[in-house]
This record gives C-alpha cells, sequence and structure tokens, in this order.
C-alpha cells in the first residue's frame, strides 16, 4: 500500500503541475506541489523501512498458462536504501533548484524531476528482471524525449543516440539474460537467478553503468548540469546497482577465466576513471568519472562473491555525488556541507560504506587491493579538491533561498546518516581497517602535495614543480586515447561501410535481372551447407 | 444464403466487386468498404459458437459446406476465428485507407482479396487453393501498380515468385495421394515434404527466395503493401498448418521440425544482418516481413511443444505492428512527398514531423519486440525457450535482434538529426495527435496486458485438432 501511495503521489503530482500550470501558470504554486509531493513520498519511504520485506503484484501475464509470468514491485534491504537515496535526490534538487534563474528551470522541470523519481522507482523496486526490463524502456524513452527537448545541436544529438544505444544494449542484454535463466520455467525473480544467466545480468548492469566496456553514458551539456539534469545523470544508475546487488553469491563459479577477464576490465575502469576524476577542472567535468569509478567498485564487490557489498557504493554514487553536484553556486561559506558527503563513501568504521570493503578487497591481500585502495584515495582526493575550490561569494539570493539551497544539501546528509544507522541488518561496521586507514592515510598524503601545489592541478604549476609530470602525463594520454575507444568506432565505421558495399552488392546480385536463378543457386549452396554435416 | 461459405466467401467477394462500380464515389466506396468486413467479422465471431442461432424467437442455422465444379468448400464453426480475424484485417486497413493517396481500387480489391485468402483455407482438395493464391497475386497488381504507372520490377519478380510455386505445390498435391496410400514410402515422402516447403518458401519470400519483398515495398505505397503483405503472411500461415494437421507424414516427419527451425533463424538473421545496412525505410519494411515470416515459421517447428498457442498470442499484435508501421511510414511518403523514404531525408524529421517520428519511433520498438511494447511478450517466450535450443541458432536469432536494434538506431540517428534549411512550408496537422496517442496507448496496452491481443483469438486454432498439445 505505502509502495503504490509513493509511486501514485510522484505521478500524480507531476500530473497536477502540468493541468494547473497550463490552466493558470504559476511558478510558485507549481514548484510548492512539486516539493510537497517529493517531501509526502520520501517521509514514506522511511515508513517502508518498518515493512521490509514486502511485494506488491501488478500483472500476471498469461495466468494458468506454462508462460505465466508476473510483474509487480518488492522491496527488500537490496533495493529499500536505493528508494531512499533517490527520493532524498528528489528532495534535495528541489530545493537547490529554486537558487537558479537559468531560463532552463521552470514548471516543466520541477515536474521532469518527480516523474523522472517515479519512473526511476519503478525500476528500483522491481521484482523481477522482466518489469526491471519494462521500467528501464520506460526511463529510457522519457529521458530520451527529455533530452530531445534540450537542444537541437547536431553534436548533442549524435550524443543523445550514443547514449540511447548503450541503454536499449543493455536492456537487450537484460532480456538476454532473463532468456537464459528462464530453463524451461518462467523466471520469477532475482532470487532464482541462475549463475549462468547473472553473468549477462552483470553485463546488462556494466553497460547501463558505463563500465563494460568503458564508456562515458554522460552528456556534458550545461543543461543537464543541475535540478533534473542531476537526477538525470545518476538516478538511472540506481536500477543497475539494485541488479547487482541481487546477484548470487555464486556468480563466481560460472567460469573463472572470464571472471578474471571482467576483474581486470573493471578495475582499469575504475583506476582510470578515479585518476579523470581528480585532474578534471570542474566537478560537471568530471561526473562521468565519478559514476564510473563508483560503477566499477560495485561491480568489483559483485564479481568478488560479495554482491550486497555493493549496495555502499552505489549510495555513496548517488547521495555523495548529488550533493556535491547540486553544490551549485559553490558557496564558500557552507562548503563544510558537501565535506559532509565524504561520510557517504570514505569508508572508515561506522560510517555507510564501512561494509564495502568487504565487496572491494578480496579474503587475500594482493596487487588488486593496492590499485583498489589507489582508486578509492584518489576518489576521495579528488572531492575533497573539488569542495576546496569553491569559493564563490553569491549576492542577491532571495530570502527563501538562503534557506533552500543548504535545506537541500542538508537532507542528502542527513540520509547519508540515516542509512549508515538503519539502511539494513549489518550495515554498523568496522570493515576492513587495511582498507579504509591506508586510504585514508594515502588521502593525507595527497593533501599535502595539495596543499604544498596549492591545490592547482593545471598543468604548468604541476610540470614546475613536479619533473616526471610529462613522462606520466604521456602515458596518460595514451591510455586515455585507448579508452575512449574512438579507435573501436573508427573502426566499427570503416568496417560498416565496407560491408555495406558487400551488402549492397549482394542485393543488386539478388535483385537484379538474373535474381531469380541467384536465389536459387543460394537455395542450393545453403543447403549442401546444411546436408554436409550429416552425411 | 444460409451457407457459411456464401456468406463469408462468395457474399464478400461479390460486394467487393460491386464496389468497382462506385469507385467514381470514393467517400461512399470507403464507407461500404470499411462496413462490409466489419460485419462480415461480427457475423464470423456471432458464429463461431456455433452454426445455429436464435434471434428474436427465430433460429437461423447455417450448411457448413458448399460444392462449386465438384471441388468442396467447408467452413465449421470452429474456423470462423480464421475468417473473423481475416476480416478484421480487412476493416482496420480499410479503417484509414482513405487518408493516404492510394489506388481507387483499394476498398473493392481488398474485401475481394480478404474473400480469397479465406477460400484458400478451406478448399478441398488443398491443391486448387494454390490457384486461387495465385489469382490473389494477380488481383494484387492494381494495387501494387495502380492505373497509369508502368509495371516495375518489384511486381513482375512478385508475380514470378508466387507462379513458380503454385506448380511446386500442384505436383505436392499429386505426390500426396501417391504417399497415402503407401505411407512408408520415404523417397515420397521426402519429395513431397521438399515440394512443400519449396512451393511455401517461394510464397512467402523466405531468404534467399525474398528478393521481391523490398523490391516491392520500396516501390508501392506502404498502405497498399502493408495490407497485402500482412494478410498473406497470416493467410499463409493458417494455410500451412493446415496442411501440417491434415497430413501425419508431414507433421511427423522429424527432418521438418529441423528444417523449420533453420529457416526460421535463418530469416531473422538474414532480416537482421541486411536491414542494417539498408538507407531506405521502404525497403527496411519489407525485412521486417522477413523477419515476421522467421517468428512464424519457428513458431511452427515448435508445434508439437505448445507453440501454437503462442502463434495465438503473436498474430494479432503482429498485424498490428505492420499496420501502425504501415500507418506511420504512409503518413510520412504523403508528408515528406518522397516514395522511398531515404534516410538521409529524415533529416530533422523529430522536430519537423514531431507526431510522425514518435510513431514510427513507437512502431519500430514495437516491430522488433522491446519491452513494454506489444510484441514483447510473446517474442519473449520464443527468445526463452529458444534460449535452450542449439548455439548456432541462439546465435543466430541474437545477431539478427542485434541487427534491427541497430536499424533502429539509424532511424532515429537521422530523424534527430539538425534539418539545416529546409524549404518545406508543410506543417503537420495538430489533429494528428489522437491517432498517434491512440495508437502507442493501444502498443504500450498490449506490452503491459498481452492478454488483451491474444484473448480474442484463444480458440484460433481449434480446428487444428492435430497440432494441439
Amino acid at each position: 500500500m505505502i509502495l503504490f501511495i509513493i509511486l501514485g503521489v510522484l505521478f500524480l503530482g507531476s500530473l497536477i503541475i502540468v493541468i494547473t500550470h497550463s490552466y493558470r501558470p504559476n511558478t510558485a504554486r507549481s514548484w510548492l506541489i512539486a516539493m510537497v509531493t517529493a517531501l509526502v513520498a520520501w517521509v514514506a519511504s522511511f515508513v517502508m523501512r518498518l515493512y521490509l520485506p514486502s511485494e506488491a503484484n501488478l500483472l500476471t501475464w498469461f495466468p494458468g498458462t506454462r508462460y505465466g509470468e508476473i510483474l509487480g514491485h518488492f522491496v527488500d534491504y537490496n533495493n529499500w536504501p536505493y528508494m531512499v537515496a533517490v527520493l532524498s535526490m528528489c528532495v534535495a534538487a528541489l530545493l537547490a533548484d529554486v537558487t537558479r534563474t537559468q531560463p532552463g528551470i521552470t514548471h516543466y522541470s520541477w515536474s521532469q524531476t518527480i516523474s523522472i523519481t517515479g519512473l526511476n522507482l519503478l525500476a528500483i523496486l522491481s521484482a523481477n528482471p522482466l518489469t526491471m526490463a519494462i521500467a528501464w524502456m520506460i526511463t529510457d524513452l522519457v529521458e530520451l524525449y527529455s533530452l530531445l527537448r534540450l537542444s537541437k545541436a547536431a553534436e548533442l544529438s549524435s550524443k543523445i543516440v550514443n547514449l540511447f544505444a548503450i541503454r536499449i544494449f543493455s536492456t537487450f542484454m537484460l532480456i538476454t539474460a532473463t532468456s537464459i535463466a528462464w530453463q524451461g520455467e518462467p523466471f520469477l525473480g532475482f532470487e532464482v537467478m541462475h549463475p549462468n544467466a547473472s553473468l549477462f545480468f552483470l553485463l546488462a548492469a556494466g553497460l547501463r553503468l558505463g563500465v563494460f566496456p568503458l564508456n562515458l553514458p554522460i552528456l556534458d551539456s550545461p543543461e543537464l548540469r543541475w535540478g533534473a539534469g542531476t537526477l538525470f545523470r545518476l538516478t538511472p544508475a540506481a536500477s543497475a546497482m539494485v541488479l547487482i546487488a541481487h546477484l548470487p553469491e555464486g556468480l563466481t563459479i560460472f567460469n573463472q577465466n572470464l571472471l578474471n577477464i571482467f576483474q581486470v576490465l573493471t578495475l582499469i575502469a575504475a583506476f582510470y576513471s578515479s585518476l579523470m576524476w581528480l585532474t578534471r577542472k570542474t566537478q560537471f567535468e568530471a561526473r562521468p568519472y565519478w559514476m564510473v569509478t563508483l560503477s566499477a567498485f560495485a561491480i568489483q564487490s559483485a564479481l568478488n562473491g560479495h554482491p550486497e557489498a555493493s549496495r555502499v557504493w552505489g549510495l555513496a554514487l548517488l547521495l555523495s555525488g548529488s550533493l556535491l553536484f547540486l553544490f551549485d553556486p559553490p558557496i564558500r561559506r557552507i562548503r563544510f556541507l558537501p565535506l559532509l558527503g565524504l561520510l557517504g563513501f570514505i569508508g572508515l568504521p561506522y560510517t555507510l560504506a564501512a561494509s564495502g570493503w568487504e565487496g572491494l578487497l578480496p579474503d587475500t591481500f594482493n596487487f588488486t587491493s593496492v590499485i583498489l585502495i589507489l582508486t578509492h584515495a584518489f576518489l576521495v582526493l579528488g572531492y575533497i579538491r573539488f569542495i576546496i575550490k569553491a569559493d564563490s561569494t553569491v549576492t542577491g539570493l532571495e530570502k527563501y533561498a538562503r534557506i533552500t539551497f543548504p535545506l537541500g544539501l542538508v537532507t542528502l546528509i542527513q540520509t547519508i546518516l540515516v542509512l549508515g544507522l538503519v539502511g539494513w541488518p549489518g550495515v554498523l561496521t568496522v570493515g576492513s581497517l587495511l582498507g579504509s586507514l591506508s586510504s585514508l592515510a594515502l588521502v593525507l598524503l595527497g593533501l599535502l602535495v595539495g596543499w604544498r601545489l596549492g591545490f592547482n592541478m593545471e598543468t604548468e604549476t604541476i610540470s614546475q614543480r613536479f619533473p616526471p609530470y610529462r613522462l606520466i602525463s604521456t602515458i596518460f594520454n595514451f591510455f586515455r586515447k585507448v579508452l575512449s575507444l574512438d579507435w573501436l568506432s573508427n573502426l566499427v565505421n570503416r568496417a560498416y561501410t565496407s560491408l555495406s558495399g558487400l551488402m549492397a552488392f549482394f542485393s543488386e546480385i539478388l535483385e537484379g535481372d538474373g535474381g531469380i536463378l541467384w536465389s536459387v543457386v543460394f537455395v542450393v549452396i545453403l543447403s549442401i551447407l546444411f546436408l554436409a554435416p550429416g552425411r | 444464403m444460409s451457407n457459411t461459405v456464401i456468406i463469408w466467401i462468395v457474399l464478400p467477394a461479390l460486394l467487393g466487386l460491386s464496389l468497382i462500380f462506385i469507385q467514381r464515389l470514393p467517400k461512399l466506396s470507403a464507407v461500404l468498404g470499411t462496413l462490409f468486413p466489419l460485419v462480415f467479422a461480427g457475423l464470423a465471431l456471432i458464429f463461431s459458437r456455433g452454426l445455429t442461432l436464435i434471434f428474436i424467437g427465430r433460429v437461423f442455422t447455417l450448411a457448413d459446406s458448399l460444392t462449386i465444379f465438384g471441388r468442396t468448400i467447408q467452413i465449421t464453426a470452429d474456423q470462423l476465428g480464421i475468417i473473423a480475424l481475416l476480416y478484421m484485417l480487412c476493416f482496420a486497413w480499410n479503417l484509414v485507407g482513405r487518408l493516404f493517396i492510394v489506388s481507387q481500387w483499394f476498398n473493392s480489391l481488398s474485401l475481394v482479396i480478404t474473400a480469397l485468402w479465406v477460400s484458400v483455407q478451406f478448399i478441398n482438395p488443398f491443391l486448387y487453393s494454390a490457384v486461387v493464391i495465385e489469382l490473389i497475386a494477380l488481383i494484387s497488381v492494381p494495387l501494387l501498380s495502380p492505373r497509369g504507372t508502368p509495371a516495375r520490377s518489384g511486381v513482375l519478380r512478385f508475380l514470378s515468385m508466387q507462379t513458380l510455386a503454385m506448380p511446386l505445390i500442384l505436383l505436392s498435391g499429386w505426390m500426396v495421394s501417391g504417399i497415402e496410400t503407401s505411407p512408408s514410402a520415404e523417397a515420397l515422402v521426402l519429395r513431397g515434404a521438399l515440394l512443400v516447403i519449396a512451393g511455401f518458401s517461394l510464397w512467402a519470400g523466405i531468404f534467399p527466395l525474398h528478393s521481391w519483398l523490398p523490391m516491392l515495398t520500396e516501390e508501392t505505397h506502404p498502405w497498399v503493401i502493408s495490407f497485402l503483405q500482412t494478410i498473406m503472411q497470416i493467410g499463409l500461415a493458417f494455410f500451412s498448418l493446415k496442411f501440417l494437421n491434415q497430413y501425419a507424414w508431414l507433421r511427423n516427419l522429424e527432418e521438418i521440425k529441423i528444417v523449420l527451425k533453420w529457416v526460421g533463424a535463418l530469416c531473422l538473421i538474414s532480416a537482421g544482418i541486411i536491414v542494417t545496412f539498408q538507407r531506405k525505410l521502404s525497403r527496411i519494411f519489407g525485412y521486417l516481413y522477413l523477419s515476421g515470416t522467421g517468428y512464424i515459421v519457428l513458431s511452427m517447428a515448435f508445434q508439437q511443444q505448445g507453440w501454437l498457442n503462442l502463434l495465438t498470442l503473436y498474430l494479432l499484435p503482429r498485424a498490428f505492428g505492420y499496420w501502425s508501421l504501415g500507418y506511420a511510414l504512409s503518413l510520412m511518403h504523403e508528408a515528406l512527398g518522397s516514395e522511398a523514404l531515404r534516410l538521409s531525408e529524415l533529416k530533422g524529421l523529430i522536430w519537423r514531423y514531431p507526431r510522425i517520428s514518435i510513431l514510427l519511433l513507437c512502431s519500430l520498438l514495437n516491430i522488433i519486440g522491446m519491452p513494454l511494447f506489444s510484441l514483447f511478450p510473446s517474442h519473449r517466450i520464443i527468445w526463452s525457450v529458444l534460449a535452450s535450443e542449439s548455439l548456432p541458432i541462439r546465435l543466430l536469432i541474437g545477431f539478427g535482434l542485434i541487427g534491427m536494434i541497430i536499424m533502429f538506431l539509424r532511424v532515429l540517428a537521422a530523424a534527430i538529426q539538425p534539418a539545416g534549411v529546409i524549404n518545406d512550408d508543410k506543417q503537420e496537422r495538430a489533429v494528428l495527435i489522437v491517432p498517434v496517442v491512440m495508437i502507442i496507448s493501444l502498443m504500450v496496452l498490449g506490452g503491459l496486458f498481452p492478454q488483451a491481443f491474444s484473448t480474442p483469438l484463444q480458440d484460433l486454432f481449434i480446428s487444428f485438432q492435430n497440432l494441439l498439445p
């Protein structure tokens, strides 16, 4: 019941905004409706904690037949924290949005904020992959529509296609995984996930998160930086994270060699992205790398046989991430607020991410562990760096905005704290002291170096003070080019052009004057090929 | 009049022919052309529970067979579901046919063609059906090549293929009598099966005998070709099921299942790969039919595992998918004034014609079988069952699907690419929002409540007793 209230309230609120605004436009009223809607849903999500696990069946496909399947929603300790996180982000985005006067911020963006949240909740709370696939499709189509409304620029349109391509292939992978998992019986839920299929589930999530292969499913358009933009960028990752959290622990029994390949790829993605995160000029430029690094952490957890540990990295991606990205304008006086976002992913004992180390650092300490600790340290350092750089002093803010803007950030901080206390049984833990303390030591060392450099990452400054910088920079640029996959894109384009010619030739043969005879020839060839193995 | 054959074959054919005489009154012709099939479909549904109807105290009983020139046509109550479906197709296409500039014969000939497809299902001996199918191909020519336009290569190729198929089926018909008297004659059985498969392959345009499909869709108005192809695909599916139902030697032949599986998979992969490289939407439409044929053939390959039920889930959403895509392409055809609908002509389409573009994109997603849309539930079951099949078949189907997705992305990329300066003063009609919203809502409803599409067809195959599990 509460589940329906949460979803119903969000969609209803969005609808009311659209209707009332078209009848009598009033921006303040639209914002208020959105705010009340989001708050009701947000509070209800906390109440939901008392009723875990709970489920709600929506539809049954082909009941009484062998193809019978159920569409529904399910809340447990795996997806409840994500639900709370996404709703907190919605509330925070609405509160923070009122500080802005950009033309893009209208009643439409508020209606969009709550409807996007509702749609993503449909995916996050899916009881089975079938429901998730449908929810993904809805979210992707709405996202496509919203992006197309943003801009007609040629550059953006090609990026939109790339983004949608990744999304649709990720959905395709999810369907493939469910097909493999079918095994003659309808696939009812995540709990019966077959290990053979779970690798495809992981691929589906990895593709959506931008890790397999390394892609950056982000459009760095200025319009996408604020409010609904932040939700657009971060929330689709939540449902993919839920999918990872549901993966069986027996994933490792699938194929060790294949698993190793995935681990190496994830590790490269994490390390590379954390370095990029650390070295980008602005947090908005660095946002894709934040997402990829933490997604890679989540996937690494699943590959190490601790999919439930992926939760904390997913929550860090959403909560600490949105705290930083919504901190715009970066007002110097309140920069301690986003700094508290560190509590979401620093991994120290009894913080939210403490239990995440279990997934990152396997039983034996090895080279992988070193890289992951280093990656984590880079992530923390980058986060601190972006906050230290916040030095604007904004004047002329409306009185209410002076309250709502910090309040939005506080909403996220308190969610991090609440989840760190009651997110799921066993959330309060020491975690891996080796991981957290090593990372902290590296961060302190980094801060010391940063202090010496004046926290200035300008190329000229660093190359003057740090002689090996040029060599490192060259290697780094090489990796950047390789991992950008532009070369692969060019290769595919060339292959496509060549094959295009071949296909045109083939069609010409079949459709030309001698086409019928050629068709018969092909039938004979195919028959011979078909019959040959039997002989 | 009180005969099923007269009501659902003779009368519609005569009414269809009579519409020719009022072709100069296009509105009336369109209204009657829409109304007649609806009435016939309604009557078929009413009588599908039994050929006796009590109405206001009067009892109407229909005879179920008629002998013409020594050939028997028999339509029982069980088979009326098939008739209702075929007439519903005719109704759906006539309903909005007048919105487009299609042949003036469309209303009349579509009704005649439907009546002939109905007759194909019920003529005994079956080999005469081959002649009727040839007749349908010939009657289609005025629609495919309207008056004043020369017959193009696609039409000629279509006629050639249909004509080549006819003797093969006739030969198989004569061979059947031999097989029935000596069913153990393996060589005869194999030869008979081969002829049947070859005949059907030519009719349906199975890869690599499909060349006429893209040629025809490229040369013909999308609305006309979508009707002809849809009714042909579904009509042929029923006809082939009749074959399988009637002849145990064919049904029980182990090789035929393997061949059907491979033929289905080959259709899907070939359609998927070729469509990836197409530059014209009109040709893409042709390959989507090839892919649809692949799914139907696959369903038949697994008929003994209860897949016939699956076909009931599949047929109506598929037909609706073709209808909506045909509608979207026809709207584009009129809006852009382009026959081939090259992808390069679609630049900026989403901003110039947003409603048509959205309908086109949703229709493509629907026909590919993506989640949320009406074809997904049945496609999903097919993919799931095939997942336990041999790896090559799985790969063929998987790559076929990837090809279709790439095709969709290419269309999307073309549609959202900025157009630059276009001297086009045409405006999209605002009223289009109504049909577009209705069609997309139906697609989504079908995707969320698949029973809505499958329940009306629940008893569709009840007459194919030997094929039911």
